[in-house]
């Protein structure tokens, strides 16, 4: 336009002006790109822990090598954190060296996410030619598991039947570990003899041995509401943040010291069940069933007890306590015989977490109140409540449960 | 907490600063261009400061759009109204700000906002625009040459320019498109 304007009105100092875009749009028609690129992208961890990050990648196959300058914006959800900032990269395609953008992808709080679709822009000199991905950059799903803490419970087991852990169990039977020499009894193996303190006091003694024990843990996770106000893993925590990390943490112990663990999540689309087993691939199945919880169905919480509980098992139930119902629930299992810790969840700070309400946090200072009582009452039904403050906190309990079932053991029949 | 997540996508969209400052350049460029042409003519023209101002801001929120043609427009008109002097060194200055506005224009449009620019890339497009700079100088070298003498009535310059406009013009309008782009 320019320069037409000067050789038409014979204004040669116009041509001067016009000369930098009539370069330009030479340059950019010189090296206009006449294939089309391929973009392939790929992320580096389907599953990650809360906190964890990975790397989504796009690689560019530009046959033609005309595209300077490749930008992408991939779409991030909620609880996800990208880098560079809003999932946006831009690079040069050849002085950046190996065709290559990464986009680091961290994952702030626990659940299904998913991440994507990503748009793809390449630009030629001068952006004279843009090149946009249409398809085949679909939305990939990310798995986060709940952070679990390393979780240092020293206190013994609680009387269970079965015969295969490797925790000792208060009764003497037929295990490994040596327990005493004493005078033999009818029923007592031969093979338990000790020969030599027998010939020495003329009657017949045996060695006797700690059963093995083996325990039976049962998580039994109440996703009804999710209390408070979260800000993922590096900020305040709500009830079913703190529920999911505790049930992790306790699963993970448990399973490290070779005790089977099932697990049953009630949520408000039903009950989720993950039948008793034990090792590394277990935990990584809980998790992913704990990290699926979801509070936002229409089911509401009836109170009653799920089917299918072990008999012998330690019933661990995590539970912010909100209502009455749960630890009526806890009560009723304890009344059918079963052994029973209520982890509480509610998060310590909730009265505070309403600042711009103040009735909300007058609410729940009412509602501590009550729960106190209902805690109390629930004690004196022999159901351990015990708050959840990391590592360490059911030591108490279980220490509390395995002396009162010793007793319950050595008490004359 | 709809608020602090409200704070927390404020913070994801903030700009990249390599945006702010294509911005801020396809702000200042034509006003700088504009100062130039007052300078070249003596004597200044607020109402068209004003446009080209205006223009150049909606160009800065809208790189993708039209606008620029019109701020191209709007400064050459100014010039081709005040400056007089056909063959002024300002016209290199002009031209290397209205090389700054297309190149920002143009840069602006290649990445989402946020997107972080690398040093490459920034070194790689200071240096085209540079070129062209240098072409715009050597334009006026022509430009000097061929109106300073006294043979020059201006068909030395005009009818190549001619020629050259139309060869252009018609070997652009085939290589229009990217294959598979735009």
């Amino acid at each position: 336009m320019l320069a037409g304007a000067a050789v038409l009105g014979h204004r040669p100092d116009l041509l001067v002006l016009a000369a930098p875009f009539v370069g330009a749009a030479v340059w950019a028609a010189l090296l206009r790109p006449t294939t089309p690129l391929t973009v392939h992208q790929s992320m580096g961890h389907p599953t990650l822990s809360e906190g964890d990050a990975t790397t989504w990648r796009f690689s560019v196959d530009d046959p033609g090598c005309h595209a300077d300058d490749i930008a992408v914006r991939l779409r991030v959800p909620e609880w996800i954190v990208a880098q560079p900032a809003d999932g946006a990269a831009a690079a040069g395609l050849r002085d950046d060296g190996d065709r290559v953008l990464d986009i680091g992808v961290r994952a702030t709080r626990w659940g299904r996410h998913r991440v994507g679709p990503a748009r793809v822009v390449a630009s030629s000199a001068w952006a004279g030619f843009q090149w946009v991905s249409e398809s085949g950059l679909d939305a990939r799903s990310l798995l986060t598991l709940p952070r679990t803490t390393h979780f240092d419970a020293t206190a013994g087991s609680v009387h269970r039947p079965g015969l295969i852990g490797v925790n000792r169990s208060p009764r003497q039977s037929a295990g490994t570990e040596f327990a005493s020499i004493r005078p033999f009894q009818p029923g007592d193996r031969l093979r338990r003899i000790h020969w030599s303190r027998s010939l020495r006091t003329g009657t017949l003694h045996v060695t006797s041995t700690w059963a093995d024990h083996d325990r039976h843990v049962v998580l039994l996770v109440e996703g009804f509401d999710d209390i408070g106000r979260s800000e993922g893993i590096d900020g305040s925590t709500s009830s079913l943040d703190l529920t999911l990390r505790a049930a992790g943490s306790i699963a993970e112990h448990f399973l490290e010291v070779g005790d089977r663990v099932a697990l049953v999540v009630l949520d408000n689309r039903g009950i989720h069940r993950l039948p008793a087993a034990g090792g590394s691939r277990h935990l990584r199945r809980l998790l992913e069933t704990l990290s699926t919880t979801d509070p936002t169905g229409r089911l509401n919480d009836t109170g009653r007890v799920p089917r299918g509980l072990h008999p012998g098992a330690l019933v661990v139930m995590l539970s912010p306590l909100a209502s009455p119902t749960a630890l009526e629930r806890a009560v009723t299992m304890a009344a059918h015989g079963r052994s029973v810790v209520v982890v509480d969840c509610l998060p310590r700070d909730i009265t505070q977490q309403f600042p711009g309400d103040p009735l909300a946090g007058v609410a729940w200072r009412i509602r501590s109140l009550e729960r106190a009582l209902e805690i109390e009452r629930a004690g004196e039904s022999g159901v351990a409540v015990v708050q959840w403050r990391g590592p360490g906190s059911l030591d108490q309990v279980l220490r509390n449960m395995r002396s009162n079932a010793t007793e319950r053991s050595q008490r004359p029949t | 907490m709809t608020n602090e997540r409200d704070e927390r996508a404020e913070d994801r969209d903030q700009p990249a600063r390599s945006t702010v400052v294509l911005r801020a350049l396809i702000v200042s460029s034509p006003l700088a261009a504009v100062g130039v042409t007052w300078l070249a003519a003596g004597r200044a023209v607020l109402p068209v400061a004003l446009l080209v101002g205006l223009l150049a801001a909606l160009c800065a929120v809208h790189p993708d759009s039209h606008f620029g043609v019109l701020v191209v427009a709007a400064v050459a008109i100014e010039w081709l109204a005040i400056v007089d002097h056909h063959a002024t060194a300002w016209s290199i200055a002009a031209a290397a700000a209205l090389t700054v506005f297309h190149a920002a224009l143009a840069a602006a449009t290649l990445a989402p906002e946020t997107a972080p620019w690398t040093l490459a890339m920034r070194r790689r497009w200071t240096r085209r625009g540079a070129a062209l700079i240098v072409a715009s100088a050597a334009m006026w070298v022509i430009v000097v040459v061929t109106t300073t003498h006294a043979w020059s009535d201006g068909t030395w310059l005009f009818a190549p320019a001619l020629l050259i406009l139309a060869a252009g013009a018609t070997w652009a309008s085939r290589r229009a498109t990217w294959a598979g782009g735009r």
